[in-house]
């Protein structure tokens, strides 16, 4: 393959780092525009806090949650296909193309105490909106078709020869699962986690509106961030900013870890 | 058979599964022990409450109370409360949010004489002569509308109402306005009330006044979504000219940001509601929190915070340090319109308001 | 897609055996956790959307009409569209170029600059946001103020689709051969017309279908886009904003109007999308 012309390479390089690069450091410089005490201070406001543990537990429910599902429910379309499976094929990219604000209202319509369910839900005592299980529900569903659309069409690339193979020699279904499938899956599944985990931390929009942005309770970091700013303490916003800058940097490696490793396999079996 | 890689394999799933319900169920901020209260106000509220919390917490009926928090654009946070957000005590920006929560039975329809059983502020008195112990009932806090502008003035804003919408001097730009959205922000409200009643007062016929608010709304180049948000905005460098509360802008100027205030010469009194909710007054810390912030010390800390207290008493001590209007220049909305904001909020900012008509022009300029 | 080698030969003579037969009765294919996957995407996705749609259509369709063609609306949805087309436009002709550069060069900062294409969907919005709004605002340190104005938002736009371009071209760009380039290069033709004529076809369904999502996902966008638009309604209000200040402020049937109005051009601009790429692999 001839190499691109060198005025093509050099406008992209300048396109990528002005765009993507020159913003991310512009938050790591006024995160530490300050000096180190003031940023030690700033880690101990109690807002801040708060919100990084809220989003810490967040993303322990929402993330696995969302794993399991993705994995099972993309075996369950390729590998059985029946109109219920069909059904969600067609569903599943729907958060994708729904703005956040339009998601943190659909969930509000539905389950808040004057919406659709929410007189089942004051019977049951169950506080599902302004609360701590109405953002793990959002969070879900931002998410939810990221692990998925890795696997499906990997594991129709796949196909079900080598489980088929295990199962006549004998091999029960749990093992074959955990010891074939996994392990043709398991970089794509990691890219979809770490994909799965950025969009949980990162949720802002439907956050927004079901959470009810009660400092302390139900304020993730990202609504710390938005908070702070409107409240004109731009140095604590981007103090938050930046741990998030940092968390996205670790994903962005993890990303780049499995997307290797993925097409390392792909190589090793072509 | 135990691999490392097995064990590890087990080790992991054995602490997924411990994750999920330790994350459900480890306690948030607030104890169970102690008394919670949900704080549920304004946007500019936040340091004021912040402020009273604090020194509640220190006197003996508030060793053991607890506060959760939650502030933002006044119609939203309303909006929140009567879609089911926990709160014990509410303060909002303007009247018609409290009569949406009592509508929504959310809030009790006795909430303004709840302040009338405050202790320590004159119990002996009865009816009308305990009422005038407090401006209105149910008022936590006064203000009034004021310009904020950059340090030194450099654009010369007068305290005419009127002559924001004057073209300016040669080389001089031009006016930019920032005030908040209207239809999220209860300070926008007060704002653009104050600027009709500025137009009326001065005796514009409904077309020249219509005219003249179709000019604020056009010279106005951001409407960010709260009272707050619209003072960072300003802040921030957008724009010459806010619209703000009194208080909001004196504790810009405490906090040596570089901008001062222009009274206008007249304003509509700001009267911001606090009452408890049905939840509330069953809160035996909320109810003590309540009759702190309308007690002589609550209202002192207001004072000290920008905000014209509602009590006579300390207003009478804190007078001097707030800018005198004469009696044709500060009126209750009342005096204005004797229904008040039961007819203004629907004629000016309803869904066929002569405001929300005029919106479109935002930004079009003068 | 690369031919899967690693089938092996069938054996259709001999039965299924014992073992095979629980695999395929295992917990995948049982009724009761299809029926949990069904009632868990119902209680999520579908429940939540039934919702909206019944919420917009609470008053009839006279009012849905009215509150969706408001004209606070259409200026909401006008100032999108367009601000989303040229971003999403942009980052087509930027994405192909960008992943052209990734797949055939090498030089050294490759691998950071691959990474940093993932930025935009691993950093949360608000970041973003409040990035751009102090870089490119008032008191910008670049001398540029981009607030208030529609290149402000298509900029947080473009900042935010450019993995969705650049990721949906770079595989195919991948596992391309270019043998038929290289045959026409030898017979005559020059480099830009063999990438016209033959390159760009074949990478034309890849292209649109990474635009359409930059385009869906760009309509739908509020924590970037809301700080540096200075959300003037009428003029610099983007659609997802202008939904949230219905939402807030006791308009929940107004809300539910307009947002099944985006949801509707969202579903256009995908099938859109998704029609012309199909058609296009066709016509080759």
């Amino acid at each position: 393959m001839t190499k691109s012309p060198l005025w093509l390479r050099f406008a992209v390089i300048v396109y990528v780092l002005g765009l993507i690069g020159v913003p991310l450091g512009f938050v790591f410089q006024r995160m530490f525009a300050h000096g180190w005490s003031a940023l030690v201070s700033a880690f101990s406001d109690p807002a801040m806090r708060s919100a990084m543990w809220l989003t810490v537990r967040v993303v322990v429910v929402a993330v696995p949650v969302n794993t399991v599902v993705g994995v099972g429910v993309a075996l369950w379309i390729v590998r059985h296909p029946s109109w219920r499976s069909r059904l969600i094929d067609r569903v599943i990219d729907v958060p994708l193309a729904i703005s956040p604000i339009i998601i943190g209202l659909m969930l509000e319509l539905a389950y808040a105490t004057n919406g659709w369910f929410g007189r089942a839900e004051a019977a049951l005592g169950l506080h599902i909106i302004f609360s701590y299980p109405g953002i793990v529900l959002a969070s879900v569903f931002v998410s939810l078709p990221l692990v998925s659309r890795q696997l499906i069409p990997l594991l129709r690339e796949i196909g079900d020869h080598q489980e088929q193979t295990a199962a006549s020699l004998g091999a029960g279904p749990v093992r074959i699962f955990l010891t074939i499938t996994m392990r043709s899956i398991l970089w794509a599944t990691a890219y979809g986690v770490s994909l799965t985990t950025a969009r949980v931390l990162g949720e802002y929009g439907a956050v927004l509106i079901v959470s009810g942005n009660i400092t302390g309770l139900t304020q993730t970091l990202t609504l710390n961030i938005g908070s702070n700013f409107e409240n004109y303490d731009a140095f604590q916003g981007f103090v938050g900013a930046g741990v998030l800058a940092t968390t996205s940097v670790l994903i962005l490696l993890v990303l780049g870890v499995a997307r290797h490793r993925e097409r390392k396999r792909h190589e090793h079996l072509a | 058979m135990f691999t490392p890689r097995s064990v590890a394999k087990r080790v992991a799933v054995a602490l997924s599964v411990a994750a999920l319900p330790a994350a459900l169920l480890l306690p948030t901020s607030a104890q169970a022990s102690t008394d919670t209260v949900a704080i549920v106000g304004y946007s500019v509220a936040k340091p004021a409450f912040t402020a009273l919390e604090t020194a509640f917490q220190a006197t003996s009926a508030g060793a053991n109370v607890s506060f959760t928090n939650s502030f933002g654009a006044s119609d939203t946070q309303t909006n929140n409360v009567a879609n089911g957000q926990a709160a014990d005590l509410v303060n909002l920006s303007y009247l018609p949010n409290i009569e949406t929560l009592v509508t929504a039975g959310k809030v009790p329809s006795n909430w303004a004489s709840q302040e009338l059983n405050v202790a320590g502020v004159n119990v002996a008195l009865t009816g009308r002569k305990q009422q005038t112990v407090y401006n209105t009932p149910g008022m936590l806090t006064d203000s009034v509308v004021v310009f904020v502008v950059r340090q030194g003035n450099p654009l010369h804003i007068g305290r005419n109402w009127l002559n924001l919408i004057k073209p300016q001097r040669k080389g001089q730009p031009a006016i930019q306005i920032v005030t908040p959205n209207p239809s999220t922000s209860g300070s926008a409200r007060w704002n653009l009330l104050s600027a009709y009643a500025a137009a009326v007062d001065a005796g514009y016929s409904p077309t020249q006044t219509s005219s003249y608010l179709k000019s604020i709304l056009g010279l106005t180049v951001a409407q960010p979504v709260s009272g707050s948000a619209a003072l960072s905005a300003f802040l921030g460098g957008t724009g010459n000219v806010l619209l703000n509360y009194e208080d909001d802008a004196i504790a810009a100027v405490k906090a040596g940001d570089a901008v001062q205030i222009v009274y206008p010469s007249k304003s509509i009194l700001i009267e911001n509601p606090a009452a408890l909710t049905n939840s509330g007054v069953n809160n035996p810390g909320a109810v003590a929190f309540y009759e702190y912030i309308f007690s002589p010390a609550g209202q002192t800390i207001l004072a000290n915070l920008g905000y014209r207290p509602v009590l006579s008493s300390v207003w009478k001590s804190v007078k001097s340090n707030f800018q005198a209007y004469p009696a044709s220049g500060l009126n209750k909305i009342t005096t204005f319109d004797p229904a008040g904001w039961d007819t203004l909020n629907n004629s000016l900012f309803g869904s066929s308001g002569l405001i929300t008509g005029l919106e479109q022009y935002a930004g079009s300029g003068a | 897609m690369a031919p899967d080698v690693t089938a092996p030969p069938t054996t259709p003579t001999q039965p299924p055996s014992r073992g095979w037969l629980r695999w395929r009765a295992s917990g995948v294919t049982s009724a009761t956790s299809q029926g949990l996957a069904l009632s868990f995407y119902s209680l999520v996705v579908l429940i939540p959307l039934a919702a909206l749609f019944s919420s917009a259509f609470t008053h009839g369709w006279g009012v849905f009409w009215r509150d969706a063609t408001a004209k606070e609306a259409i200026d909401a949805y006008r100032l999108t569209i367009e601000c989303s087309l040229v971003g999403a436009a942009l980052n087509a002709v930027a994405g192909l170029g960008t992943a052209w550069v990734l797949v055939r060069d090498q030089f050294p900062g490759k691998a950071i600059i691959n990474a940093l294409i993932d930025l935009p969907f691993a950093l949360p919005t608000v970041v973003a946001g409040v990035t751009f709004y102090t870089l490119y605002g008032p008191l910008s340190p670049v001398h540029l103020t981009l607030t208030g104005t529609w290149v402000g938002i298509t900029l947080a736009i473009v900042f935010v689709t450019l993995p969705f371009t650049v990721r949906s071209v770079q595989p195919v760009l991948e596992t391309m051969t270019f043998s038929a380039e290289a045959a026409a290069s030898t017979l005559g033709a020059s480099s830009v017309r063999v990438f016209f004529t033959i390159t760009l076809p074949t990478l034309a369904p890849a292209i649109i279908t990474g635009a359409g999502l930059a385009f869906a996902r760009a309509m739908g966008e509020y924590g970037s886009v809301v700080f540096i638009s200075n959300n003037l309604p009428y003029h610099t209000e983007v659609a997802s904003s202008y939904i949230y200040s219905l939402a807030s402020s006791q308009n929940p049937v107004g809300a539910a109007a307009t947002a099944v109005a985006m949801l509707v051009f969202a579903l256009i601009a995908l099938t859109a999308v998704s029609i012309t790429s199909r058609r296009l692999v066709r016509g080759r």
